[in-house]
C-alpha cells in the first residue's frame, strides 16, 4: 500500500517532545516521560484525585519549512483519546530558535486510558487552507494509568490463589493450574497459586528446571493466543461492508497471529476472510486448526517441547 | 629620573640599539668601565655633565635622558641572527618541541586559548581573544616580505628545505605553496587584558618563557607564566617555522610597555655559504653584550604595521603572527574551512569560559575573522556558546545563577548533586598536617538534551580554567532514559574558596598529561602525591559515571510480568513486516490527477512465485481521517507487463512471475470528493466473489 | 415490584456477564434475560443522586409513550433529556459497563422497542442485533444517544442535537466519525442540514464522506479554531442535577461550557458547500443547489 498525496509535501522529517508535563500545577519527574519510547506516564499513587494535566511541547521543524514556497505555515498537536471522543488541536507557537511551542491540557474528565498526540504542519497550498504539510512519524502516549513511561508490550500475567475467599470469580476453575480472561479492556492470564508446586516451577532460577519451565510456560502461551484470537474474532465490526480492525490488544493479537493462519493472504484479506467464516458459521474445524497452529508458533511451542523431550530421554539415559 | 633602576635598563637598551658596548662608551666619557656597568645595572646614576655628554654620544636630543626618550629607529638596527651550529657538529633537526604536537589548528586554539586564559589580567573583565587569518599576495604581499627581511631568510628556506626529513618536507610545501599562489596564509592569535610578555630579555620571566626557552613547561608555571609546551604548536603551525611577535606589556620593561617585538624562525641544521647555522634563529636588534645574537626591540608603529603586528587597543596581551599557517591533519584547507576549525575548537573547549550568569561578564570572549588582502571573507564571529553546546551552557549557567534544582521536571531543568574526590598527602609532608583537607566535593550538573543531539549521554569535565579536560560517555543508561548532556565542575570551578578547591585544583592539575586532556596516573602525580593518588583518580571517575546513572534511574518497576520465561511468550509488539511476503503486494505506485480530476496511476507489483496464476484485485482507495475509506471505481484498467485484465476489475498475473505491472485510470463519478483534495492510496484484495 | 425488576440505582454491569447472556432466544424476545443473575454480577457506582435509577427510567417510559408509533422520532426527544438526565463526565460515559447496564437491566424493553430489527432471508424471524445492548458507543441503544447529544450540542443549546437526530444518518454514520470531534465541523454540518442545504440521509452520507475524506489532507481545526471548552462550567452543570426540573416539551439546558462561535462555523460553510458541490459521488442528485 502506497500513499499518493495530490500536492506537494515538507520533505524533511518534523519531530515532536514533550518539555514537561505538570499535574495541577506541579511539575512531573522527568523519569516519568520517556522521549525514547514516547510515552508520558501520569498515574501517580499519590496524586489519584488531580483534574488538569498541562504537557508542554515543543516540535523541530526542517529547515525547509523556513523558505517562501510555504505560506501560512502553523504547527499544531493534535491531542487525541477514542475512548472519550476527544480531539484537541493545539496551536504551536514559533520560537526564536524556529522551534513551535505549546501548551496541551487534559482535563481528567475528558480522558480515562491513553491519548495520543500527533504533531502536524499545514499551510496554504495551491490555495487551499489548511493543508496537512507534515506529521510525526511517532505519535506520544499520554497514560493516565501507567507509572513508569515504557509501553504495555506483553499480556498481563497475574498469580492468584484460585480458591481464595477474595477471588470469587476465579473459584469456577480452581481445580485449573491456570485461566485466562479476554475481558474487553485488557486480557489477562490468571496463574494459580493454589495449585501446588506451579509457582515454584515457574518463577525457578534453577537451569535444571529450564526445560519443564519453558514447556510449561509454552503451554500457557498457546492457551492464551489460542483463547484471545477467538475473543478477537468475534469483536471484528463491519462497516460499509468492509471489515475494520478491532482497537487495542485484539488489534495485535490478530496482526501476530493472521499472517500464521492465512499465509498467503494480506493482513487485511486475512481479516476479510475471518469475518466471512464468521459469518458461515464456520468457526470449527479447519479455521480451529489454523488457530492452533498460529497459537502454537506464538508459543514457541515446538522448540519447547523438542528440547523437554530430549533432556527426558538424557535423564533416563543416565539412570 | 626616580628609579636608577629604570635608567639603567634605559641606557643598556640604547647601547645596544647603537651597537655600541659599555666599554666603548666608558672610553668615550671618560671614565671606567666599571663606571658605566655600575650605571646599567642601577648601582649608580651620571652626573648631569655626563648625561650631556651620553645624548651628544647617542645623537639624542637635549633632554631624552630625563624622559627617557630612544633613539629614532632605524629600520637598519634590526637583523635576523642566525645561531651557528654548535662547535661540536651536533645537528639539530629542527624545534623538537614544534613537532610534539600534531600541528593541527584546533590544536592551535585549544593551546593557544588556555594561555590566554591563564594569562587573563583583570579578572573582573574577559580576556578577550581574537584568531584573525589573514591571506595576503600581490603588493601586500611584497611589502610584508620586505619588512621581514625576506632576502635574509630565503638563502638558509633554500638550504634548510633541501633535506630528507619531516621539518624539511614542510618547509619544502610551504615555499612551494607561497611560490605557486603568490599568497601567504597568516594567522594572528591576539589576546587582550592580558599580561603581556613581560619580564627581562633572557632571564626567567613571560618572556623569555616563550620566547627563548624551547620545551619550557613545568618550570614555568611556578615561574608566573603557564607558557608550556603548548606554544610549540604555534611554530607547528606554521608551515615556514616562524612566528613574529608583538606584545603590549602590562607590567613595563625598560620602562616601556607598548610594541614589544621580536620573530623567531625554527630551522633545522643547514649550511648558508659556507657556514653552519643550527637552532633558532631571531629577528631583533643584535645584542652586543651577547655575541650579536637578535633580542626584541620597542618598534615603531609603521614597523608593526609593515609586520602585519598592529594591535586594535592599548590593552596589555599579545600577538602572535604565524607565518604560512596550515592545518597539520589536512582537513581545513581553505580559509573558510580553517576559520570554521578555529570556532568550532573555540566552541567546543572554551564554551564554559564564555559562559556567565546574566549581567556579569565571562572569563573568555573569543571571535575568529577572516580576511584576504584586506577584505572580510567571513566577519569576525563572536563565538557564541550556546550555539555549540546548548544543553551544557544552560547547564552551567543555571548553576552560576544558582537555578538548578534537585529533580528534573522540564527538559531545560539542570540537576545538581556531587561527586567526591579523596584528596591524597603530599608526598614532601613529613608530618601530616590535621588541618589539610582529604577530600574534595565536585559539582555534577545534569540536563537533558535535544534528541537531535549527536553525541549525547557525556560528562565533561573541567577545573578552575573551565577548559574542557574530558569528554566521558555514560554507558549503561537505564532504559528509556532521557538524552542528556552533564558537566563535572571540580577544584577552582566548583566555585568554592576552601582549601580543598585549592588541593583538588592542584592534584587534577598534576593529573594531567602535558595536553591537558585527561585526569589519569601521571608522572607529576606518582613523583608529587603519595601512593593511592592514581586509585583517588580512578575512583573519582568511577564516580562522576554512577552518580550519573543515579540521577537518571527510572522507578523501580513493578513486577506485575509474571515469569519471565512466560513473559516472553507473550509479547503484543506488532510483528515486522515480512520480507519476502507470501502474496502479491503493491511495490512502487506513481499517480497524478488528469485534467478530467481523474486518478491515472502506474503500479507496480510483488509476487510471491507460484505455479498457478494469482488473480487480485487493485483497489484505489481514498482515505479518510478516521472510519472506512471510500473505494473509487476504474474506468480504464491497463495490463503492462505480465498480467491481463479479467472482467475490467481483475488482475491475473501470469504464472511463476515476481514483478507485474498496471496502469489505471479511476471513474471520476465514484469519488467521494474531488480528488486533489483527498490522499488516496492503492491495495491488492482478493476478488470477493469465492473461486475467482 | 422488586429491585431485581425495577432496579432503584444506576449500577455498572461487566461485559464478561452480559456475553453469555445474549443468545438468540433473548434477541429474538423468545427468552427473557435472567435479571436476578445479572443483578448479581452488577458493581455499585458511588453514592452520588446522580445515579438514581428512576430519573432515565421515566425518560425512557415517557419517549415510548409520546412516540408509541414512531420509535425512530423518539431519538430527537430522548437523546438531549438523556444527556441532561445522566449527568456525567466523558471519562464515566467512556464506560461500556454503564451502558450495559441501561440496556439489559434498566430498560430492556426500550431496547426491544426501538431496535426491533428487521426479518431477513437468512434470519426469517427478526432478532435485536447484540450490539445495541452491548457495543460500540455509537449503536449501543442508549450510548449512541447520550454521545449524540454530547458531541452535536452547542454549549448549554440541545437545539442542533434536535435537529441531528432528526436525522438517522447523522446517527448513523457521521456520529462515529472523528470529524465532529471538532464541534465547528459538527455545527456546520447541523447548520447545513437545518437550512436544508443538504436535506436527505443519501446527501447527509454525502456530505460526510466528502468531509470525512477531505479531512485526510485539511486541517477544520486550522482553518476554523474553536474555543477551548470550560471544563468547570460543566462540573458545575453536573452538581446542580439536583435543583433542577426536567421539562418534557421544552428543551432542557446544556452545560454552559462555551458555545461555538457562531462566525467560526459560518466561516467553514463555504468549505463545506465547495467539497460537497465538487463531490462527483454518482447517483447524487446533480440538481442540489446550494
Amino acid at each position: 500500500m502506497k500513499t499518493l498525496i495530490p500536492y506537494p509535501t515538507l520533505d524533511g522529517e518534523i519531530v515532536l517532545e514533550v518539555k514537561e508535563a505538570r499535574l495541577d500545577g506541579k511539575p512531573l519527574s522527568l523519569t516519568l516521560i520517556s522521549s525514547m519510547e514516547q510515552v508520558v506516564a501520569l498515574h501517580q499513587v499519590e496524586r489519584n484525585d488531580w483534574e488538569r494535566a498541562r504537557i508542554v511541547l515543543r516540535m523541530r521543524t526542517p529547515q525547509e519549512l523556513m523558505s517562501d514556497e510555504w505560506v501560512d505555515v502553523a504547527c499544531a498537536a493534535v491531542l487525541t483519546e477514542k475512548k472519550t471522543n476527544v480531539r484537541l488541536v493545539t496551536p504551536l507557537k514559533r520560537q526564536s530558535d524556529n522551534s513551535w511551542i505549546g501548551v496541551a491540557e487534559l482535563h481528567r474528565d475528558w480522558h480515562v486510558g491513553q491519548a495520543e498526540v500527533e504533531g502536524i504542519v499545514t499551510a496554504t497550498v495551491a490555495d487551499v487552507q489548511g493543508r496537512v504539510i507534515a506529521r510525526t512519524r511517532r505519535r506520544w502516549t499520554v497514560d493516565l494509568h501507567l507509572r513508569t513511561p515504557t509501553r504495555k508490550r506483553t499480556i498481563r500475567t497475574v498469580w492468584k490463589d484460585f480458591s481464595s475467599e477474595e477471588n470469587v470469580y476465579l473459584h469456577p476453575y480452581k481445580g485449573d493450574p491456570w485461566a485466562i480472561e479476554a475481558a474487553d479492556d485488557e486480557p489477562v492470564v490468571y496463574l494459580n497459586s493454589g495449585f501446588e508446586g506451579l509457582q515454584f516451577l515457574l518463577d525457578s532460577a534453577s537451569r535444571s528446571d529450564r526445560a519443564v519451565q519453558n514447556a510449561v510456560a509454552g503451554q500457557i502461551a498457546g492457551d492464551c493466543w489460542a483463547a484471545l484470537f477467538n475473543t478477537a474474532v468475534y469483536s471484528i465490526d463491519v462497516e460499509d461492508g468492509e471489515p475494520q480492525w478491532p482497537v487495542g490488544w485484539k488489534e495485535s493479537v490478530l496482526r501476530r497471529m493472521l499472517p500464521d493462519v492465512y499465509p498467503d493472504r494480506s493482513p487485511d484479506d486475512a481479516l476479510v476472510e475471518l469475518c466471512e467464516r464468521r459469518r458461515q458459521g464456520e468457526s470449527g474445524g479447519e479455521l480451529q486448526t489454523r488457530v492452533l497452529h498460529a497459537a502454537t508458533k506464538q508459543a514457541r511451542m515446538s522448540r519447547s517441547l523438542s528440547v523437554f523431550i530430549r533432556t527426558l530421554r538424557t535423564v533416563e539415559e543416565e539412570k | 629620573m626616580e628609579d636608577p633602576g629604570t635608567f639603567g635598563v634605559w641606557l643598556g637598551r640604547q647601547l645596544r640599539r647603537q651597537g655600541m658596548s659599555q666599554a666603548e662608551l666608558a672610553q668615550r666619557l671618560d671614565v671606567t668601565r666599571a663606571a658605566v656597568s655600575a650605571w646599567v645595572t642601577g648601582r649608580a646614576e651620571p652626573r648631569l655633565e655626563k648625561i650631556r655628554l651620553i645624548e651628544e654620544i647617542l645623537g639624542l636630543t637635549t633632554g631624552s635622558v630625563m624622559t627617557l626618550d630612544d633613539v629614532p629607529d632605524s629600520a637598519g638596527n634590526v637583523v635576523w641572527y642566525h645561531r651557528p651550529a654548535h662547535r661540536d657538529g651536533g645537528r639539530e633537526l629542527g624545534n623538537p618541541a614544534a613537532f610534539a604536537f600534531e600541528s593541527d589548528l584546533r590544536v592551535l586554539a585549544r593551546e593557544a586559548t588556555q594561555n590566554s586564559l591563564d594569562e587573563r589580567r583583570d579578572i573582573d573583565g574577559p580576556v578577550r581573544i581574537r584568531y584573525t587569518l589573514h591571506e595576503v599576495s600581490g603588493e601586500r604581499l611584497y611589502r610584508f616580505l620586505k619588512a621581514l627581511r625576506w632576502d635574509d631568510l630565503e638563502p638558509h628556506y633554500e638550504a634548510a628545505a633541501d633535506r630528507n626529513t619531516k621539518v624539511g618536507r614542510v618547509l619544502t610545501n610551504g615555499l612551494r605553496e607561497m611560490r605557486e599562489t603568490s599568497s601567504l596564509l597568516l594567522l594572528r592569535v591576539d589576546d587582550y587584558n592580558a599580561n603581556g610578555l613581560t619580564g627581562p630579555e633572557y632571564d626567567d620571566g613571560r618572556f623569555a618563557a616563550v620566547v627563548r626557552r624551547q620545551l619550557d613547561s613545568h618550570k614555568s608555571r611556578s615561574a608566573g607564566g603557564s607558557f608550556g609546551l603548548g606554544k610549540a604548536v604555534l611554530w607547528g603551525t606554521s608551515q615556514l617555522g616562524l612566528v613574529l611577535i608583538n606584545s603590549t606589556l602590562s607590567e613595563p620593561y625598560e620602562g616601556r610597555t607598548a610594541r614589544r617585538v621580536i620573530g623567531r624562525l625554527d630551522l633545522p641544521w643547514r649550511q648558508v655559504n659556507g657556514e653552519d647555522y643550527a637552532g633558532p634563529s631571531w629577528l631583533g636588534e643584535p645584542d652586543a653584550e651577547m655575541g650579536g645574537t637578535a633580542c626584541s626591540w620597542w618598534a615603531d608603529p609603521d614597523t608593526v604595521d609593515a609586520l602585519q603586528l598592529k594591535r586594535d587597543s592599548d590593552a596589555p596581551g599579545t600577538s602572535f603572527l604565524i607565518v604560512a599557517a596550515h592545518d597539520g591533519t589536512g582537513e581545513a584547507t581553505t580559509l573558510e574551512e580553517m576559520h570554521d576549525a578555529l570556532v568550532r575548537s573555540l566552541g567546543e573547549n572554551f564554551w564554559a569560559s564564555m559562559v556567565a550568569k546574566s549581567g556579569s561578564r565571562p572569563m573568555l570572549e573569543a571571535s575568529v575573522v577572516a580576511l584576504r588582502d584586506g577584505h572580510t571573507v567571513k566577519a569576525a564571529e563572536r563565538v557564541d556558546p550556546d550555539e555549540y553546546e546548548p544543553a551544557r551552557v544552560r547547564a552551567l549557567r543555571a548553576f552560576l545563577e544558582g537555578t538548578t534544582v534537585e529533580e528534573l521536571t522540564s527538559d531545560e531543568d539542570v540537576v545538581r548533586t556531587t561527586v567526591r574526590l579523596g584528596l591524597p598527602p603530599l608526598k614532601d609532608t613529613v608530618v601530616i598536617d590535621a588541618e589539610s583537607p582529604n577530600e574534595h566535593e565536585a559539582v555534577l550538573l545534569l540536563t537533558p538534551t535535544n534528541d537531535d543531539d549527536p553525541a549525547p549521554n557525556k560528562i565533561v569535565c573541567m577545573r578552575g580554567s573551565r577548559m574542557v579536560v574530558m569528554k566521558r560517555s555514560v554507558s549503561d543508561v537505564p532504559m528509556g532514559a532521557r538524552r542528556f548532556q552533564a558537566v563535572l565542575l571540580a577544584g577552582l570551578a566548583t566555585g568554592s574558596d576552601t582549601p580543598d578547591a585549592f588541593a583538588a585544583e592542584e592534584f587534577l592539575r598534576a593529573a594531567e598529561p602535558p595536553e591537558h586532556n585527561e585526569w589519569k596516573k601521571t608522572d607529576d602525580l606518582t613523583a608529587m602525591y603519595a601512593r593511592g593518588a592514581a586509585a583517588r583518580i580512578q575512583e573519582f571517575r568511577v564516580a562522576m559515571l554512577a552518580e550519573a546513572r543515579r540521577l537518571l534511574r527510572v522507578q523501580e518497576r513493578k513486577s506485575e510480568d509474571g515469569p519471565p520465561a512466560l513473559r516472553d511468550l507473550l509479547s503484543l509488539d506488532p510483528p515486522p513486516a515480512p520480507r519476502r511476503p507470501g502474496f502479491p503486494t503493491v511495490g512502487d505506485v506513481e499517480g497524478s490527477i488528469r485534467t478530467d480530476g481523474a486518478w491515472q496511476v502506474r503500479v507496480e507489483i510483488r509476487l510471491p512465485e507460484r505455479e498457478d496464476p494469482w488473480v487480485m484485485a487493485p483497489v484505489l482507495r481514498f482515505v479518510t481521517r478516521s472510519g472506512p475509506k471510500p473505494v473509487a471505481e476504474w474506468s480504464e484498467l491497463v495490463p503492462e507487463s505480465h498480467c491481463e485484465v479479467i472482467d475490467g476489475t481483475l488482475l491475473r498475473f501470469a504464472p511463476r512471475v515476481r514483478a507485474a505491472v498496471f496502469t489505471g485510470v479511476s471513474d471520476v463519478t465514484s469519488h467521494p470528493v474531488a480528488a486533489h483534495m483527498a490522499m488516496a492510496e492503492v491495495d491488492l484484495v482478493r476478488p470477493k466473489e469465492a473461486g475467482a | 415490584m422488586t429491585d431485581v425488576e425495577r432496579p432503584e440505582r444506576l449500577a455498572l454491569l461487566p461485559d464478561a456477564a452480559v456475553a453469555g447472556h445474549l443468545t438468540v432466544g433473548v434477541r429474538t424476545g423468545a427468552e427473557k434475560l435472567p435479571q436476578a443473575a445479572l443483578a448479581k454480577a452488577c458493581l455499585p457506582l458511588d453514592a452520588s443522586s446522580r445515579w438514581e435509577a428512576p430519573r432515565v427510567r421515566d425518560l425512557v417510559d415517557e419517549a415510548m409513550r409520546r412516540f408509541a408509533d414512531l420509535p425512530t422520532k423518539a431519538d430527537a426527544w430522548l437523546a438531549p433529556r438523556l444527556h441532561a438526565g445522566l449527568r456525567m463526565t466523558r471519562r464515566e460515559a467512556s464506560d461500556g459497563r454503564l451502558w450495559n447496564f441501561l440496556a439489559l437491566r434498566l430498560a430492556p424493553d426500550y431496547v426491544f422497542w426501538r431496535h426491533p430489527g428487521r426479518p431477513s432471508v437468512e434470519k426469517p424471524v427478526p432478532e435485536v442485533s447484540s450490539g445495541r445492548f452491548r457495543g460500540a458507543f455509537h449503536t449501543q441503544a442508549f450510548a449512541r444517544l447520550w454521545w449524540a447529544a454530547e458531541l452535536f450540542r452547542n454549549g448549554d443549546d440541545y437545539e442542533p442535537v434536535e435537529v441531528a437526530c432528526g436525522n438517522q444518518d447523522m446517527l448513523n454514520t457521521t456520529l462515529r466519525l472523528e470529524i465532529v470531534h471538532h464541534r465547528p465541523t459538527a455545527q456546520a454540518i447541523i447548520q447545513m442540514l437545518s437550512r436544508q442545504t443538504i436535506r436527505v440521509g443519501r446527501e447527509v452520507n454525502a456530505l460526510a464522506k466528502a468531509v470525512n475524506t477531505a479531512g485526510s489532507t485539511l486541517m477544520y481545526e486550522i482553518i476554523a479554531c474553536d474555543e477551548v471548552q470550560d471544563a468547570d462550567a460543566y462540573r458545575c452543570w453536573i452538581e446542580e442535577i439536583d435543583t433542577v426540573y426536567m421539562p418534557y416539551d421544552s428543551l432542557p439546558e446544556g452545560p454552559d461550557d462555551i458555545r461555538v462561535p457562531e462566525a467560526v462555523v459560518e466561516a467553514l460553510i463555504p468549505t463545506f458547500e465547495k467539497l460537497y458541490t465538487e463531490a462527483p459521488v454518482r447517483g447524487r442528485d446533480k440538481r442540489t443547489t446550494v
